[in-house]
């Protein structure tokens, strides 16, 4: 990896996108994608939440990898990524409280999603800081790719709202449709996240 | 000696860790501080919200509820070392009691709104901290607090809240409130906070009011006032029911 061009670039940031999906693909990260996803703006907050501190946690760790020393190499990492989550956390509770409401504990669970720890070990301790950055939003994105189409299923179905606007017509509700109570558990989502899996792996298997 | 072998001695190690920490000790701090007139005000907001939402006033957010609070909160009451909150909706005066309790889990909160004559709910707002989410956690939902509006608090005795939640389905009083079905414990928690809690304003809720047979306050003697056996010759109760019921 001595010389990058733009394509191999492009490349690290797509792949996790699609090919290579951190919750379709390397099943990574599920807990929190189960939790938050009950309806789409938390879904959202979360997504870019990830995504943010994937990146800033892969650019500090890539400029730093070759200062830090082995042995303690994770706990740095732990360090970076906690700072980062606490900031972010802090954030939200200022700017959009609700949604830090809804989000509860899982903003500081973030600090234990394998995706970001994952992220760093294999990739920013390796590769320089713009590589990382890339990889760590396409990573942050893929992940909040798969948040908010489960949260756009779970809301639709489960409330008749998306992002807390009503979309279902009343008349529907007239004749008889009702809200599917189900939808709003998180075993609902892990059903969802299967078939999301399911159909992705499905396409990607016609390409080959 | 380079870098590479440098970086793995212990004085390294050490000072490498220790070097980190600070800065971001440091810089943590210098976050929290600067974020938290914000994140307070948020905090405060909220609250106004559930008083709000206990007055049956729901759907507000940001400016807005800061504005109603400041609109329909007209007074604040003292009580013990509790604080009640005057209210006026729509041209009525309601009385919001805070009430707290225990869980399955963690906390439980709440807010009481009555009617000005303190003997039936006007609405009520519960929130929880950690209680199972789709199960106890319900009774954030609008429902399940709706259940107790209009609802009175007291049967017989004028003196001992009967307000409360029992399983669902299995309530008979005009008192009993539908609990969350798979949630006895968060139930009872609620049942115990709403009934201890409102128990805990009775000096505010039955005081001063011509409740049940007994005078009204400015005709008691001092040590009725204070809840004592009267002196000989008077008596606390008034002379007929009737004639304080009126009042």
């Amino acid at each position: 990896m001595s010389k990058l061009f733009s394509s191999e670039n492009k490349e690290v940031f797509l792949n996790p996108l699609n090919a290579n999906n951190p919750i379709a693909v390397q099943v990574l990260g599920i807990c929190s994608a189960l939790a938050v996803t009950s309806q789409l703006e938390p879904a959202i907050v979360m997504g870019l939440s990830v995504t943010v501190i994937t990146a800033f946690s892969n650019v500090i760790i890539s400029l730093l990898r070759n200062t830090i020393p082995n042995r303690i190499r994770i706990i740095v990492q732990l360090v970076v990524v906690a700072a980062l989550v606490t900031i972010v956390s802090q954030i939200l509770k200022a700017y959009v409280y609700d949604v830090s409401v809804a989000l509860s504990v899982y903003v500081g669970l973030i600090i234990t999603n394998c995706i970001l720890m994952g992220r760093l070990e294999a990739f920013a301790m390796q590769n320089g800081p713009w590589e990382s950055f890339l990889d760590g939003v396409g990573n942050g994105l893929g992940y909040a790719l798969i948040l908010v189409i489960v949260g756009f299923v779970r809301e639709l179905f489960g409330f008749g709202t998306l992002f807390g606007f009503q979309v279902i017509p009343d008349i529907c509700y007239e004749w008889g449709y009702q809200n599917n109570g189900m939808m709003t558990m998180p075993a609902m989502s892990l059903i969802i996240v299967g078939c999301v899996i399911w159909a992705h792996r499905s396409i990607n298997k016609e390409e080959k | 000696m380079n870098l590479s072998k440098l970086k793995e001695t212990n004085t390294y190690i050490i000072i490498y860790a220790t070097v980190m920490v600070i800065i971001v000790a440091f810089l943590l701090a210098f976050i929290s501080s600067a974020l938290k007139p914000t994140q307070d005000a948020n905090v405060l907001r909220d609250t106004k919200n559930q008083i709000l939402i206990s007055l049956n006033l729901t759907g507000l957010k940001g400016e807005a509820v800061d504005r109603k609070f400041a609109e329909v909160v007209t007074d604040t009451i003292q009580v013990d070392d509790k604080v009640v909150y005057q209210a006026s909706v729509e041209g009525a005066t309601k009385y919001v009691l805070p009430v707290k309790g225990r869980g399955l889990w963690g906390g439980l909160w709440g807010y009481i709104s009555v009617d000005e004559d303190k003997q039936h709910v006007y609405g009520t707002y519960f929130d929880h901290e950690s209680e199972t989410a789709g199960l106890g956690a319900r009774i954030k939902e609008r429902w399940f607090q709706e259940q107790f509006n209009g609802k009175p608090i007291f049967t017989d005795n004028p003196q001992q809240v009967a307000l409360t939640v029992v399983k669902k389905g299995q309530s008979k009083a005009e008192t009993e409130i539908d609990g969350v079905t798979g949630a006895t414990l968060t139930s009872n928690g609620v049942a115990d906070m709403v009934t201890n809690g409102l128990q805990s304003y009775i000096g505010f809720l039955a005081g001063g009011q011509a409740s049940g047979c007994k005078k009204p306050l400015n005709e008691r003697c001092g040590r009725c006032k204070a809840g004592m056996a009267c002196p000989e010759g008077e008596s606390c109760e008034a002379e007929s029911c009737t004639e304080v019921e009126q009042n």
